[in-house]
């Protein structure tokens, strides 16, 4: 079977299962959850005009969220907190120490945004419902598609020349995260949308198909 | 060079697994629930911080397709090959896949899987982690071979005390702390601890630690370490974060909401008895009649005794039925049934004892990490 055919069999098969779930949802009328009624962060910013790859001065609080904190970990995590100042202030030291890169002064800003959002009076956090199917295929390899194939011994320099400032030369995260031995390097068409579009701190990449594959490869050899 | 070789083909057959894997998510395990049911309640969806609904606690096996998730990192890539080594204070240092365990003797074990921090939301005042309401918890039956055996065959220094016990998931940055967590030399030895392969008779999934992971049950989830690939025989306990500083609980009643000294901090081992009523859901209906509390209940240093149920707000107490096999670290359910004849809205409140004679409190113990909750669950609903 063709690589192009497996794709769109399983793009296929994708929508078959979304449609599944979305039916299944609506048909039930008993759920333990309410939907949340704050979109996040991440999806604010996606939605409004701040961007996300502003220098320092006139940052918005939101957008230093975006590029401190979400390449570890998703807004639901701050957002479900319901934390002090003192409190706000303790987790943001310890999440510096531990390699948040905010810019010097950014944690202040980021401590009384915090602290007035997900203070200890802020209401309840309503967590939403996730289909399981979903949440499983969401660490389920994806068919390579067009980054099949690559070579590693091409990946190396590509990945140091426009990958290894950020992410470290053996690639175990500096700025960006580690990418050794991650299931996103068997999910490839994830892999190249975050490249092509950026993430928080990190800003698109130029970059071809047969490079982001040559790239792939080479991180996949390393352990 | 065996492990590239298997992830080749493992990458060959993935396309096809993804296909398969619509529809290879069977029920089979628990029993089908409603589509209603098919669903999370989601505090983190990267890593995944993954609850199971309340109403999956009236069931002896939790299924393992909603069965809850906690992700300090998050996994590994699927590595069907990845190996544990035994290693540190032994004679023969040995390395072992999934197939290397064949031939050992094979156990099964019912056990609960409860995260440390399970109902952190209820802890007053608030402290910062995972908020997860009661759904941090589940039961399955994990099969596997014993520790003990491995440890055997590799022949454990007289001198030691401690295995310290880490996975394949690495931290995003190097100045993260890496997951290691120690566990007495006793407890590792002890034959209820396992290196499963498998959950609910299927092979791990990779949310559950495929293809291995630590079981220690009756003790709290962080030392159920996934994606298994390092027992490190050692005299003392590991330092680093995860020892030194989380999942630590006073060793004395300390003022809600403030700092406690290291020195008056000890490591988490077992967790505290508790129940949870899993139905009716709290805040719902239910006609004029037949009522039935139903829920878990279930210890980590010995099996239920007893499960009480009340209606008068903790006055009084009548016993609830427990169902099913008990014992340390393994969850029961308990029933109570009583006619309702007027309209109105009911307050039930659930509490277990254990065989060591633990009781449930009223109130749950404050710390400042918000671990082992184990408070009275009430649960309300209008009758009409």
């Amino acid at each position: 079977m063709s690589a192009r055919l497996l794709t769109s069999l399983s793009s296929l098969a994708l929508v078959v299962a979304l449609a599944a779930v979305s039916a299944s949802i609506a048909g039930c009328p008993k759920t333990d959850v309410a939907p949340t009624q704050d979109a996040g962060i991440a999806a604010s910013l996606e939605a409004g005009s701040e961007a996300a790859n502003t220098g320092t001065p006139g940052t918005s609080p939101k957008e230093l969220v975006a590029k401190d904190c979400l390449s570890c970990h998703t807004d639901e995590m701050l957002m479900q907190q319901r934390l002090t100042e003192g409190q706000w202030s303790a987790v943001v030291k310890k999440m510096i120490t531990w390699g948040a890169p905010l810019d010097p002064g950014d944690d202040t800003k980021l401590v009384a945004y915090l602290s007035a959002s997900y203070g200890p009076d802020a209401g309840p956090f309503v967590p939403p419902s996730a289909p399981a199917n979903e949440m499983a295929m969401a660490l389920d390899p994806q068919p390579d598609g067009p980054y099949a194939g690559g070579d590693p011994v091409k990946g190396k320099p590509l990945f140091e020349e426009k990958c290894g400032t950020c992410h470290g030369p053996n690639a175990r995260g500096v700025i960006g995260v580690n990418l050794v031995d991650r299931p996103i390097l068997y999910r490839a068409p994830d892999f190249a949308r975050t490249v092509a579009k950026g993430r928080g701190r990190m800003l698109p990449v130029q970059i071809t198909d047969a490079e982001q594959a040559a790239v792939i490869a080479y991180l996949r050899t390393l352990h | 060079m065996i492990s590239r070789l298997d992830r080749r083909a493992f990458l060959q057959s993935a396309s096809l697994a993804f296909i398969a894997s619509l529809a290879r998510r069977s029920w089979a395990d628990g029993g089908a629930p409603s589509a209603a049911e098919d669903a999370f309640v989601r505090f983190g969806s990267a890593p995944q911080q993954l609850a199971t609904p309340l109403s999956f606690m009236e069931r002896p096996i939790t299924p393992t397709p909603v069965f809850f998730v906690r992700s300090h990192f998050g996994p590994p890539a699927l590595d069907a090959a990845r190996k544990v080594a035994i290693t540190g204070m032994v004679k023969t240092p040995l390395t072992l896949s999934v197939a290397d365990l064949k031939g050992l003797p094979e156990v099964t074990i019912t056990a609960v899987l409860q995260c440390a921090g399970n109902s952190r939301s209820f802890i007053e005042p608030r402290v910062p982690g995972v908020q997860w309401s009661h759904g941090a918890m589940g039961q399955a039956t994990f099969t596997g071979v014993r520790l003990k055996d491995l440890l055997e065959k590799a022949g454990v220094d007289t001198k030691a005390g401690f295995v310290r016990v880490s996975g394949g998931d690495l931290a995003p940055k190097p100045t993260v702390p890496a997951f290691i967590r120690s566990i007495p030399l006793s407890r590792a030895m002890d034959p209820t601890t396992l290196v499963a392969t498998r959950m609910n008779g299927e092979p791990l999934t990779l949310a559950h630690g495929a293809p291995l992971r630590l079981i220690v049950p009756g003790w709290a989830g962080d030392h159920w370490i996934k994606w298994l690939t390092t027992v490190n025989v050692q005299k003392d306990e590991a330092d680093g974060f995860y020892m030194h500083t989380a999942y630590k609980f006073p060793t004395e009643v300390v003022a809600p909401g403030q700092p406690v000294p290291p020195e008056k901090m000890k490591s988490l081992t077992t967790f505290p008895v508790k129940s949870i009523i899993g139905r009716p859901a709290d805040g719902g209906r239910a006609p004029i009649g037949a009522q039935e509390v139903v829920g878990v209940a279930f210890s980590g240093d010995a099996a239920i005794a007893k499960v009480e149920v009340s209606l008068d707000d903790g006055k009084t107490w009548k016993p609830a039925a427990l169902e099913g096999e008990g014992g340390v670290g393994r969850w029961q359910v308990f029933r109570y049934r009583f006619e309702q004849k007027t309209a109105g809205r009911v307050t039930a409140l659930a509490r277990a004892t254990d065989r060591k004679n633990n009781a449930q409190p009223e109130k749950a113990v404050w710390n400042p990490s918000g671990y082992h909750w184990n408070a009275w669950h009430r649960v309300s609903w209008e009758v009409a």
